[in-house]
């Protein structure tokens, strides 16, 4: 998961990085390159977020496996999945049309950057 | 079977310290009654729908009404506006409760299957001991939910940082999507079909990441009961990929 995790965030920070040079050469036009380079870090933002949630799910599992409240942590888990789908859009679409897109992948990094240092306490706590 | 846990008594304690499993209660305890819970989750369940379907008929007949009025008019710009919100919002609330209600809908239905207890403790699982002094008298291994518990009742912190986390990981990943495509039209001048061509390429490039936390949740070889971690973590409902590959090659064509 942490690991997951760490690869979402290298991927927005390189985001940040590639958007603020892109603001800062405005009025240049993107070569094709720029945007290859983007795919490749939506790709391992994708990888880091696709095993980060798999393992997510399975922690749980083999934490809560076997307890009668395990549905009930399940729900809250996928409710909370929602929140964030319906959270992130909306916060994204503000920043985005304030400061533009690099204010979105540094809040976005920021806020994996926390997970996984939660993620890294709760290793240390178990 | 039920007959033999009461007899040994003694056996269930020394199991029970050895394993020291405790139980985290809440209010969703299988110790309420059954009828009861079943209650507050059809109850829960009708509201959530009842809401999410007045707001669309809401929805619509805000679509209808702003079709009569005359263009410019303030008041047409304040029904789609103040419509598409309440149908927003509406559609967000189910989408957030209708998970919980499903898995509490279906861990009701699972604990009552395996709701079993020996003089007011409930048996997690059961193995059966062989002896093969010849005696015939195999004896079973219990672990139990202590009735006991001392953090009956508590917050469990460590599910509270599950949470923290899932927010943390699909809150980047849906503002990500959100914006993806205006931000590729307008920085790299990209067309849609192009846009959904990254899409694709992020959804196959998650195939094989699911595939081997799968494998890897499937032969940890912990306990036979974690299998279906593996399975569920394939499943895992926020990222289906087939389904992601699916909507992305529909973007492109």
């Amino acid at each position: 998961m942490l690991v997951g995790q760490l690869a979402m965030a290298l991927a927005l920070l390189l985001m940040t990085t590639t958007s603020a040079d892109a603001s800062r050469t405005a009025s240049r036009t993107a070569s094709p390159t720029d945007g290859y380079v983007f795919t490749g870090l939506y790709c391992l933002f994708m990888v880091g977020y696709s095993v980060a949630q798999s393992m997510v799910f399975v922690d749980v599992y083999q934490t809560f496996g076997g307890r009668p409240e395990l549905g009930l942590w399940l729900g809250l888990l996928s409710s909370v999945g929602s929140l964030g789908r319906m959270v992130g859009p909306l916060a994204a679409v503000g920043l985005f049309s304030k400061w533009g897109a690099g204010a979105v992948w540094a809040a976005n990094a920021g806020l994996v950057a926390g997970g996984s240092l939660l993620t890294i306490a709760m290793l240390f706590v178990s | 079977m039920s007959a033999q846990p009461v007899a040994r008594d003694d056996r269930l304690g020394a199991t029970h310290t050895q394993h020291g499993r405790r139980r985290t209660r809440c209010f969703w305890s299988h110790r309420k009654s059954a009828s009861a819970k079943k209650v507050l989750v059809v109850a829960a369940f009708f509201a959530v729908a009842f809401f999410a379907l007045a707001s669309l008929a809401g929805f619509s007949c805000g679509c209808l009404l702003r079709g009569c009025l005359p263009r410019g008019c303030l008041l047409r710009a304040r029904f789609a506006r103040a419509f598409f919100t309440v149908a927003f919002v509406a559609l967000g609330l189910v989408h957030t409760a209708f998970p919980f209600v499903h898995t509490c809908l279906c861990s009701d239905r699972l604990s009552v299957q395996s709701a079993a207890s020996i003089n007011g403790s409930v048996v997690r699982s059961i193995s059966l001991v062989r002896d093969d002094d010849g005696d015939d008298d195999n004896s079973y291994s219990y672990t139990l939910f202590g009735a006991d518990d001392a953090n009956s009742g508590k917050f469990n912190w460590q599910m509270a940082g599950y949470l923290l986390i899932q927010l943390s990981l699909v809150t980047p990943f849906a503002s990500f999507e959100s914006i993806l495509t205006p931000y590729a039209q307008g920085t790299y001048n990209a067309t849609s079909v192009e846009v959904g061509l990254v899409f694709l390429a992020g959804s196959l490039i998650t195939l094989p990441g699911e595939a081997s936390e799968g494998k890897r949740g499937k032969n940890d070889g912990r306990d036979p009961n974690k299998k279906r971690s593996s399975n569920h973590a394939a499943r895992s409902p926020y990222l289906p990929p087939a389904s992601l590959t699916l909507a992305s090659l529909a973007q492109c064509c």
